[in-house]
């Protein structure tokens, strides 16, 4: 969500303004950080002129501009088309070989997971417990080709056989249906 | 995609529609011979207009005014009320109620008791005017504040903002659409306000100015001073549309 009246390069120094810090010390991390998600030349426009996955990469700059210890990302790109879902994770893993930033991202899509992941903690609902811990061995930096390896495959598999037995079991319980929302994979990139 | 609509016809029409209803009018006066002091021709009219134009323009500049502070207190007085009813919940409880039942009287009817409380002076007159058009400002501001996006205020608060940051850097910007709509109902209200007034007391102004030909069956200036009561609401409504208009286009930059 970006502000309507304010234009890219304000919209990613707003937290610098809440935070009452000196905004001169943010101004070139600010264009850094927006020249990474590739929208060099973007500066000036409002959130208007920009397409979902533009307005969505403005705000992954805000949420980096001041350094956060930890990034908390639920369903980020949820809203976004599959192709534009693409080129955002492949601005993610950019992000984070630049700035290595530990990330907890909900998704429940197991690919993403896969794809962007250090550890993917698996999550079933009613209760939401967590049913496995996955560490994803892929090194870094990561392309979104790796997805293609029969590995990849294979953790993914393995990954929706887990949801899936944990909708077995919720199915067992009186009074929850069989439209019970999927499951949510919960990853972490860790440092 | 048709383009935008010609100049000529967004203008020229509604101008050849009001000059086609004057004629029609005046042939309706005209042919029926309708005496001036129950209805005068619109030549008439203008002809009063320019003849005591000096005189209408002093009871307008007085109407006026009186119109434009109304207006300008009732905004001023209707946003910082609302501000201060969205941070105060308690504020909020005891009042919110009182705001809406004032909404629903006809405050009008209570013009008599501003001229009783504060004198015949043009105080009370404003006071009145600003009464009558401070409610749908507050109401309307306060609905904008509280409707702030709420992702917006989520960000400022994991942001650690203060109650006071986020007030003037996410809820007063997105409470601004809110506020200019209210500000083009006070606009009309204040002059509303104010006329209604003089027509209980006022020794000048073009409330005053109507009321008091009436009886004297001055009907050619009572149309006189009704079109400089039009020419006065149109200019405090036509700066205040102005005025939003810039404000919309600050807040989504289209």
């Amino acid at each position: 969500m970006l502000l309507p009246w304010k234009n890219v390069l304000e919209n990613v120094l707003f937290p610098i303004r809440i935070l009452r810090r000196p905004r001169s010390e943010y101004i070139d991390r600010a264009h850094a950080l927006i020249e990474l998600v590739g929208l060099t030349g973007f500066e000036d426009k409002r959130p208007h002129e920009l397409s979902g996955g533009m307005r969505q990469r403005v705000a992954i700059c805000r949420a980096l501009i001041y350094d956060p210890d930890i990034l908390l990302m639920d369903e980020p790109f949820s809203a976004l088309d599959a192709i534009t879902r693409d080129e955002m994770n492949d601005a993610l893993l950019d992000i984070w070989q630049r700035y290595t930033k530990t990330a907890l991202f909900v998704t429940h899509s197991i690919r993403e997971a896969v794809l962007l992941a250090d550890r993917v903690l698996v999550m079933t609902n009613r209760p939401s417990t967590i049913i496995e811990d996955v560490t994803i061995p892929f090194v870094r930096p990561r392309t979104n080709e790796i997805s293609e390896t029969p590995e990849f495959m294979q953790i993914c598999s393995y990954l929706r056989s887990l949801i899936e037995q944990g909708h077995g079991r919720g199915r067992q319980n009186p009074g929850t249906r069989a439209t019970v929302r999927k499951s949510r994979v919960v990853q972490g990139t860790g440092r | 995609m048709r383009g935008r609509p010609q100049l000529s016809r967004t203008v020229g029409l509604p101008i050849a529609t009001a000059v086609m209803l004057c004629v029609l009018w005046q042939i309706i006066v005209t042919a029926n011979g309708i005496p001036e002091y129950i209805l005068p021709a619109p030549f008439d009219v203008g002809r009063t207009l320019l003849a005591s134009l000096p005189n209408l323009l002093a009871h307008a500049s007085i109407s006026g005014t009186e119109a434009v502070a109304a207006f300008l207190l009732a905004t001023l007085l209707g946003f910082v009320a609302a501000a201060v009813l969205t941070y105060s919940p308690l504020l909020r409880d005891i009042f919110y109620p009182a705001i809406v039942g004032f909404q629903l009287i006809p405050k009008v009817a209570l013009a008599p008791l501003f001229i009783v409380w504060l004198g015949t002076e043009s105080a009370s007159r404003i006071t009145f005017a600003t009464f009558l058009s401070f409610f749908p400002v507050l109401i309307s501001t306060l609905t904008g504040l509280q409707n702030a996006d709420p992702t917006a205020v989520r960000l400022c608060r994991s942001l650690t903002a203060s109650d006071w940051q986020t007030l003037v850097s996410v809820r007063i910007p997105f409470s601004l659409p809110y506020f200019l709509s209210a500000t083009k109902v006070a606009a009309t209200l204040a002059v509303t306000g104010i006329v209604v007034a003089e027509f209980i007391t006022a020794n000048a102004g073009l409330g005053f100015l109507i009321l008091s030909s009436g009886p004297r069956m001055e009907t050619l200036t009572i149309f006189a001073a009704i079109f400089m009561l039009c020419i006065v609401g149109l200019s405090l409504y036509g700066t205040v549309a102005l005025l939003e208009r810039a404000g919309r286009r600050w807040f989504t930059g289209a």
